[in-house]
């Protein structure tokens, strides 16, 4: 789970009256884009299988590095006591990710790729295989200034902060784009775009005052400056219409900002004005998003705390968090954090433990309660005790 | 999982042809530089064939033929292949693996309830000093098949041709004086041919060995769907009970056992590595529509003797289950996810 995300349950069961209301949305696709998906699936294991044959061709220079992640969870979910006709469950999910990367033959381009599958109660591992990530970049260097460009799938998230960031227009996952930054001194500047066509993939989408619909192209520029111990950052960005979605088109001006005191402490802001353009249905709307929070290091604890308002939603909300996450040689990880609507009293507690101390191998256990007198404001299920048990195994 | 019989079939004619054959072939093959001849001993992985695998003489690609005969469900068995080394780099060295293509009839239990495999299946196998890991894509007819004879209770018995991928993931996670722990994750994810519904298993087991004492702790969960239907059964969890008495398509058990070694010093052949053995099995299966709240445990304690074999163990032991059903159960097993290959 990412920091300050709430996972949106499925709630599978034919006698629940939530059966079927899940954050994914099933599409049944034909039989012959399934075949498809099958063959590519197995042209790809063989793909990659005759790459590596003892006989290497002649014009390979140097091989990729793999890396293989299996990750099998089991999920209990328990509903709150307004719906007796959902029983506690227990769902399993098994994820697997290949991942390659290395130089073109030119060596001016490092490439990633990533495919992942996942197996569940409504994908197996060939209809849910997937391109998570490809990614290809090539830093340029003339004298004084740098440019990075990067082409491909990836996240292109920006921001400091624990929850979300307010300027970042798309919802977390990985979009097809391209962005190109010029580094000179201190100074940068961002051009990029993505497309949402594409489900996001593995990460969980955003919990709150995310607008993009799938269709979507965003494009952003960005340009800011590093000082001492403190940076600033302005983020325009677009969004264009979806096409067959209600959602009119909308332009976001923002500013992000965070100094260190270098005593342990630092803050960060960040402020975002949305402007949406007018439709049949609707006229023009501003809406203000802004968060501001700061995280205090004391040996390997952290704590972080942050308030996120959107004015949209009229919804502000409070995330705490105390975690051990900069003990990198720590044998276990443990973290707390909260989220809590101040609008409605709705909130959520989240315990995370991690056993790090074995080699490539990473159990880990995630308890989620959800409270408050609105839950649905935050978790949008009758849930409210989720727990996860997951193991992770990198080979 | 492997299934433990009640006794043993032991068809004592096949067994000695076939080992007559094996060591008859041995210096045939050796003398000819053909590759080399084993015996396929039942029940040490997660079936119970016994027969013999020849192989061919190490080159880029190694030509292998099984043979054998399946003493669980009465069948023969075949499976002929061919196995190629790679040489991936990976970002941990001192890796071996290889890739294994095969046509056959052999037995599997991929798929929980499923345990006749016959089709094409191609694997890829990654192996370092600590950690197994296989891939394996299947496709072909899996069913449910006759045990003993009689027709294996199945909501759908009849063969099914599906397309799967199999998972398999063992690892060393803890070795010290006298004290191992081993972690085995499998999990198989599917799709009936010419239909868009899937099925997927998957089983977690840990085994602990400290000393003289050890424990295992296993949890399986399968999701179904209209043609196959994959459910764990009673019978290999908790020793005691007859096969097919309950199942269900989610479990979690936990088997506990004390060894005493009677005879440690002593010279006789064997006697020091006999074992008496105690143990308790405790399992709780999920039907279709159960709540994990509905979870009911099943029991059984025995005792015993064991003659520890290297690979694997011989047991002969006693067992009453919580209904005060009583068995006398011969059987191979190993403990720990074991090496053999078949």
């Amino acid at each position: 789970m990412g920091n300050g995300q709430v996972p949106k349950a499925t709630v599978p069961g034919e006698d629940c009256p939530y059966a079927g209301r899940t954050t994914i949305r099933r599409v049944s696709l034909p039989l012959s884009v399934l075949r498809l998906t099958r063959l590519a699936f197995l042209l790809l294991l063989s793909g990659l299988t005759l790459c590596f044959l003892p006989s290497p061709p002649a014009y390979a220079r140097e091989w990729p590095e793999m890396d293989f992640e299996l990750s099998s969870t089991f999920t209990y979910l328990h509903f709150t006591d307004e719906h007796p006709l959902c029983t506690d469950h227990l769902t399993n999910e098994a994820v697997f990710e290949m991942k390659a990367s290395g130089l073109l033959p030119k060596e001016d381009w490092h490439y990633v790729l990533g495919i992942i599958t996942t197996a569940n109660a409504s994908t197996s591992f060939f209809s849910s295989c997937a391109v998570q990530e490809l990614v290809f970049n090539t830093v340029i260097n003339t004298g004084e200034e740098d440019y990075l460009c990067e082409v491909g799938k990836e996240d292109w998230e920006w921001g400091k902060s624990f929850s979300r960031t307010p300027t970042y227009p798309l919802p977390e996952g990985y979009f097809w784009g391209a962005q190109w930054t010029k580094t000179k001194e201190r100074q940068h500047v961002i051009v990029g775009a993505a497309t949402s066509t594409d489900q996001s993939l593995k990460k969980q989408a955003a919990p709150v005052g995310i607008s993009s619909k799938p269709g979507a192209l965003t494009a952003w520029l960005r340009t800011g400056r590093f000082l001492t111990a403190s940076d600033y950052e302005f983020v325009f960005s677009y969004q264009s219409h979806p096409q067959d979605a209600l959602t009119p088109a909308c332009y976001n001006l923002g500013f992000d900002t965070s100094r260190d005191f270098l005593n342990g402490l630092a803050m960060h802001g960040s402020l975002n004005l949305r402007y949406t353009q007018e439709t049949k249905e609707e006229s023009p709307t501003t809406q203000v998003d802004c968060l501001i929070g700061g995280e205090y290091t004391f040996g390997a604890k952290v704590i972080v705390c942050e308030v996120l308002h959107q004015s949209g939603s009229a919804d502000t909300s409070l995330i705490w968090a105390v975690n051990n996450y900069s003990a990198f040689l720590a044998t276990w990880q443990w973290g707390v954090e909260s989220l809590w609507n101040l609008s409605d009293g709705g909130r959520y507690y989240k315990l995370l433990l991690e056993y790090t101390a074995l080699d490539r191998f990473i159990p880990s256990l995630e308890v989620f309660f959800f409270t408050g007198s609105e839950k649905r404001k935050i978790s949008a299920s009758p849930v409210d005790l989720l727990v996860t048990l997951e193991l992770r195994a990198v080979l | 999982m492997k299934r433990k019989p009640k006794l043993m079939p032991c068809p004592i004619a096949k067994l000695l042809s076939l080992f007559l054959l094996s060591f008859s072939l041995l210096p045939l093959c050796s003398s000819l530089s053909l590759g080399k001849v084993e015996p396929i001993f039942p029940y040490l992985s997660d079936q119970a064939v016994l027969g013999l695998a020849v192989e061919g003489a190490e080159q880029t690609v190694t030509p292998y033929l099984w043979a054998g005969f399946d003493l669980d469900y009465e069948k023969r068995a075949y499976k002929v292949g061919g196995r190629i080394d790679l040489h991936l780099n990976l970002t941990r060295n001192h890796a071996q693996t290889w890739l294994d293509l095969n046509y056959g009839y052999w037995p599997s239990h991929e798929v929980a309830g499923y345990p006749f495999h016959h089709g094409w299946a191609g694997s890829l196998h990654w192996k370092d000093r600590t950690t197994s890991f296989q891939a394996t894509i299947f496709t072909g007819e899996i069913s449910a098949g006759r045990s003993g004879g009689s027709t294996v209770h199945a909501l759908y018995p009849e063969a099914v041709k599906v397309t799967h991928l199999h998972l398999n993931y063992n690892r060393l996670l803890y070795q010290d004086w006298k004290k191992t722990v081993y972690f085995h994750m499998a999990i198989t994810s599917g799709q009936p041919n010419g239909s868009d519904q899937t099925f997927t298993t998957t089983t977690w087991t840990l085994p602990i060995q400290s000393g003289s004492f050890r424990w295992k702790t296993r949890a399986g969960y399968s999701d179904f769907c209209n043609r196959i239907v994959p459910c764990f059964d009673l019978a290999d969890l908790v020793r005691g009970y007859d096969n097919k008495v309950k199942t269900g398509d989610r479990f979690f058990a936990i088997t506990m056992e004390k060894l005493f070694q009677p005879f440690p010093y002593s010279d006789l052949p064997l006697a020091s590595l006999l074992q008496i053995t105690a143990f308790a099995d405790a399992a709780g299966l999920l039907q279709i529509g159960e709540a994990p709240r509905d979870l009911k445990f099943h029991h059984s304690v025995g005792a015993g003797l064991l003659l520890e074999l290297g690979l694997f163990d011989l047991r002969l032991e006693g067992v009453v289950t919580e209904e005060g059903h009583q068995q006398i159960l011969l059987y191979l097993d190993t403990f720990f996810p074991g090496p053999a290959e078949f």
